[in-house]
């Protein structure tokens, strides 16, 4: 569906580093990393509003240096909470909205007001801050686009507003045409609905698997902080050290029967802490 | 069709499905020719990742309970008595390996745990 080759940006303080990576048609993929990895930059790169200075991004075959607008037809995008033209009520802004997508669809907007309670005779600037993303992510979802990439939709969304959007996102992809691609910092999140996670760390692309597969190869392991070895110290990816005791996140093949250690399942901020924890040896 | 799935479990999601259905399947609840869910459909219903769903299907697959026609979906595999007898079998051995370790590691001695199993069982 979306193809990232070698993907690299290059900032005064900051830069993509060959970033590549595929995302399969039908599934959901969660795009997880730090503060300041650079997520939004690499969404913003895919869609061309931040022009990479080298890589190839393919969508459905098309190269995005050809054939922008084809392809943009084809991608419903959320970069941000709706926050412009605040003073117009959201009926009369998303009547213009809607005149640049050929593909919009007008039941499908209807009912996703619906679901997110979402009055159109409101201000934008009436709007919670939880509403507003609500609205960014019901236009990305109203263009009957085959790919939805969409950055941090679940931020500032209560509990239950989440669990509905995850819902929303479970239905698109069901019939296996359509993809989703959304970056997150709550990874509780991608444990509930995502098939494959894309982590990056400084611009570095770190992890890049199915999520079950990143879930089972990974262990959390506690123990006496004199278990903590230097044979172990070298296997481990990151630990942290306490007066007591120390944690640590291992690969499972990396564990050996002489480890004196607790194993735990981590769950996936275990990963994404650890991995950011990584020892400089 | 039930199935239970605890995110809080040590256990994969993946495997707790292959569990559940394969033991229905063992004791006939699910029986032969059942046509079963679709792997996306189950995803959606259970609220977990479609990936998942299909690990658990090929384990299922792999193991002989289930076939899968390109098109039309899954079924449960025909079997005869002395097959399905065999498969409660081996099911119940992979849960008794399971737990060996623990015994082993407290020490109790197959003599014992065969005691064991007959008092309480």
């Amino acid at each position: 569906m979306l193809k990232v080759e070698n993907l690299c940006k290059n900032y005064e303080y900051f830069s993509i580093k060959n970033v590549s990576f595929e995302l399969p048609k039908g599934y959901i993929t969660g795009f997880i990393g730090a503060n300041g990895a650079g997520k939004t930059t690499t969404l913003k790169s895919i869609l061309n509003l931040v022009h990479p200075d080298s890589g190839k991004i393919t969508i459905a075959g098309k190269d995005m240096g050809v054939d922008e607008i084809a392809i943009k037809r084809e991608i419903g995008f959320m970069l941000g909470p709706v926050d412009y033209y605040a003073k117009s009520r959201i009926g009369k802004t998303v009547g213009v909205y809607k005149r640049f997508f050929p593909n919009w669809d007008e039941q499908a907007y209807k009912n996703y007001l619906d679901k997110f309670s979402l009055n159109e005779n409101k201000k934008i600037c009436e709007l919670s801050a939880g509403m507003k993303v609500k609205l960014g992510v019901a236009l990305a979802l109203s263009q009957n686009a085959k790919l939805l990439i969409l950055d941090e939709p679940t931020s500032g969304l209560d509990p239950v507003a989440r669990d509905e959007l995850l819902d929303v996102f479970r239905e698109i992809v069901e019939s296996g045409e359509r993809s989703v691609l959304f970056s997150t910092h709550i990874t509780s999140d991608l444990e509930k609905c995502a098939d494959f996670i894309i982590f990056i760390r400084n611009g570095e692309l770190i992890l890049n698997s199915a999520k079950d597969d990143i879930m089972e190869s990974h262990l959390l392991i506690s123990g006496r902080k004199d278990a903590l070895t230097q044979s172990l110290k070298e296997r481990v990816i990151g630990f942290k050290e306490t007066a007591y005791n120390f944690t640590a996140l291992i690969k499972t093949d990396n564990i050996i029967a002489d480890d004196e250690v607790i194993k735990e399942k981590p769950n996936l901020e275990d990963i994404m802490v650890y991995y950011n924890k990584e020892k400089s040896l | 069709m039930d199935i239970v799935i605890s995110s809080k479990s040590d256990k994969p999601i993946s495997l707790q499905l292959y569990e559940q259905i394969s033991s229905q399947i063992a004791v006939g609840d699910l029986y032969p020719g059942y046509s079963l869910p679709s792997v996306r459909s189950l995803a959606r219903e259970l609220g977990i990742g479609i990936v998942t769903v299909q690990r658990a299907y090929e384990m299922l697959e792999a193991e002989q309970f289930i076939y899968s026609k390109q098109g039309k979906g899954s079924f449960v595999c025909q079997f005869d008595n002395k097959e399905l007898d065999e498969t409660k079998k081996r099911l119940a051995a992979k849960k008794l390996k399971e737990n060996i370790p623990y015994y082993k590691n407290l020490g109790i001695s197959l003599e014992q745990l065969t005691q064991l199993l007959k008092r309480e069982y």
